[in-house]
């Protein structure tokens, strides 16, 4: 069932769609970049799980493709950067933030909870609600107990990564 | 929600936890069942997780979540409609436990959803008759309403109130234990498991200290070292009592059938048998690749 297991994971992965939508937009790829420094230094501030990084930039990417973005209006970046990262939190961390103190490390913008729970909801039915995607930590979660890392040594390679 | 029509609120499995309304779907044509959730403070991450992780979860034993719509205020998650809990199927056939086969069709079935979903690392929480579909069509058995239970975060005073009786719950939950794991579920099949058999629940008690004591007296008092909870407060005092044969108590279940059950309601939920290896049983040998059904007024 091993095998079993790696081709579930082959077979759900997929590609990042946007990487075209930002070779094309420059404007956008700046934007991005920004979200993801952020949302990065938030995830040290917190020292949140690497997974949980991993989780907010999977949304932002896939949320960005889909949804018509408008980039002259930077403030809905930052929107939805902690719409992102609060929902990854959510799926990923045991403890979750207050709204408003997940908006650190030099938050351009504030926004009030019921704000971003509706960036959020928008967000959740955008992706489908599928929060769960294959990512490059669930290959390597899958490789350290394939050869057999003990739990402990695992989780501690994890955290790492 | 435009594309569907909602009309009565149905008990179904999950009534008591967020109002569930017979619908239409306009588009399709076909019945569905709409669970309405107010999120007026935000989506839950229980809920987050839970509905992410059932919108992956595809198997003939677990209730489709087709759709899930939103308003500002509200969620609605739109699954198929099935025709009548199990509860209600059992009742209506008042024969349904002569024939061994049956039992073990349903039981197998519920084992199936159930471990597909562990395998998915989600929990369901409240197992019961009343929690399980049935697909009168093609006697199809589906497991509804996964993991919402504690999801919607009802407080546990409306749950009491709510629920008629704790019977489905497991000895470890009883004594107050802070997480719920997998083994839950399993003992709640396993009471299911007796209900098929005897026609009426295994364990009775209106609270849940009246149900230890009757868990305990059929299976006995677990000792220190075996008890099911880890908990440094005060264990409440239970009266030493040694296991009864658990046979006697389930008259018209064969042996290999009294083992099963003994795994599935093992006290310790450490030692407890899992869903994935109660499917490998002895007792489903007969049942080869294909459940049989018998018809279903024979």
């Amino acid at each position: 069932w091993e095998d079993e297991e790696l081709s579930t994971l082959l077979s759900k992965q997929e590609s990042n769609q946007l990487c075209k939508k930002l070779e094309v937009n420059p404007s956008l790829a700046r934007v991005r970049v920004e979200a993801v420094d952020w949302m990065l230094k938030v995830n040290a501030h917190y020292s949140f799980n690497g997974l949980t990084a991993v989780l907010a930039v999977n949304y932002l990417d896939r949320f960005l493709f889909s949804f018509q973005f408008q980039s002259e209006k930077p403030w809905m970046t930052q929107l939805v950067a902690v719409s992102c990262l609060s929902l990854a939190a959510k799926v990923e961390e045991t403890q979750v933030p207050l709204l408003l103190d997940l908006q650190v490390e030099d938050s351009r913008y504030m926004f009030e909870a019921k704000t971003i729970q509706r960036m959020e909801i928008l967000i959740l039915s955008t992706l489908q609600w599928k929060m769960n995607p294959v990512t490059p930590l669930s290959f390597l979660d899958y490789i350290t107990r394939r050869i057999g890392l003990k739990d402990y040594l695992c989780w501690e390679f994890l955290k790492r990564c | 929600m435009e594309k569907y029509t909602l009309f009565d609120e149905i008990g179904g499995g999950g009534g008591a936890y967020g109002k569930v309304y017979k619908a239409l779907d306009t588009v399709s044509t076909e019945d569905v069942a709409v669970q309405v959730i107010s999120v007026e403070l935000g989506v839950p991450s229980t809920v987050t997780r839970e509905i992410s992780a059932l919108k992956e979860m595809h198997h003939p034993n677990i209730v489709r979540l087709r759709d899930v719509e939103h308003t500002e205020n509200q969620m609605f998650l739109v699954f198929e409609y099935l025709h009548i809990n199990f509860k209600e199927y059992m009742d209506s056939i008042p024969d349904f436990a002569n024939n061994p086969l049956t039992i073990k069709g349903f039981l197998h079935q519920i084992l199936r959803g159930v471990a597909y979903c562990h395998a998915h690392e989600v929990l369901h929480r409240d197992l019961k008759p009343q929690s399980l579909m049935i697909d009168k069509d093609t006697n199809t058995l589906k497991v509804a309403n996964f993991g919402l239970v504690r999801a919607l975060g009802v407080p546990v005073n409306t749950y009491k109130s709510e629920v008629d009786t704790p019977c489905y719950r497991a000895p470890e939950m009883l004594l107050g234990s802070p997480n719920y794991l997998s083994s839950g579920d399993v003992w709640s099949i396993g009471c299911i498991f007796a209900e098929m058999v005897n026609q009426k629940p295994l364990f009775r008690g209106e609270s849940e200290i009246n149900l230890s004591k009757h868990i305990f007296s059929i299976l006995g008092t677990p000792d220190e070292d075996n008890w099911p909870v880890a908990t440094s407060s005060p264990k409440p005092k239970f009266r030493r009592q040694h296991p009864k044969d658990l046979a006697t108590f389930v008259p018209n279940l064969d042996p290999v059938g009294v083992n099963l059950l003994s795994k599935m309601i093992c006290t310790d939920p450490i030692r407890r048998i899992t869903a994935r290896d109660a499917l490998e049983h002895q007792y489903f040998k007969e049942l080869m690749q294909q459940v049989c059904f018998p018809a279903q007024n024979s």
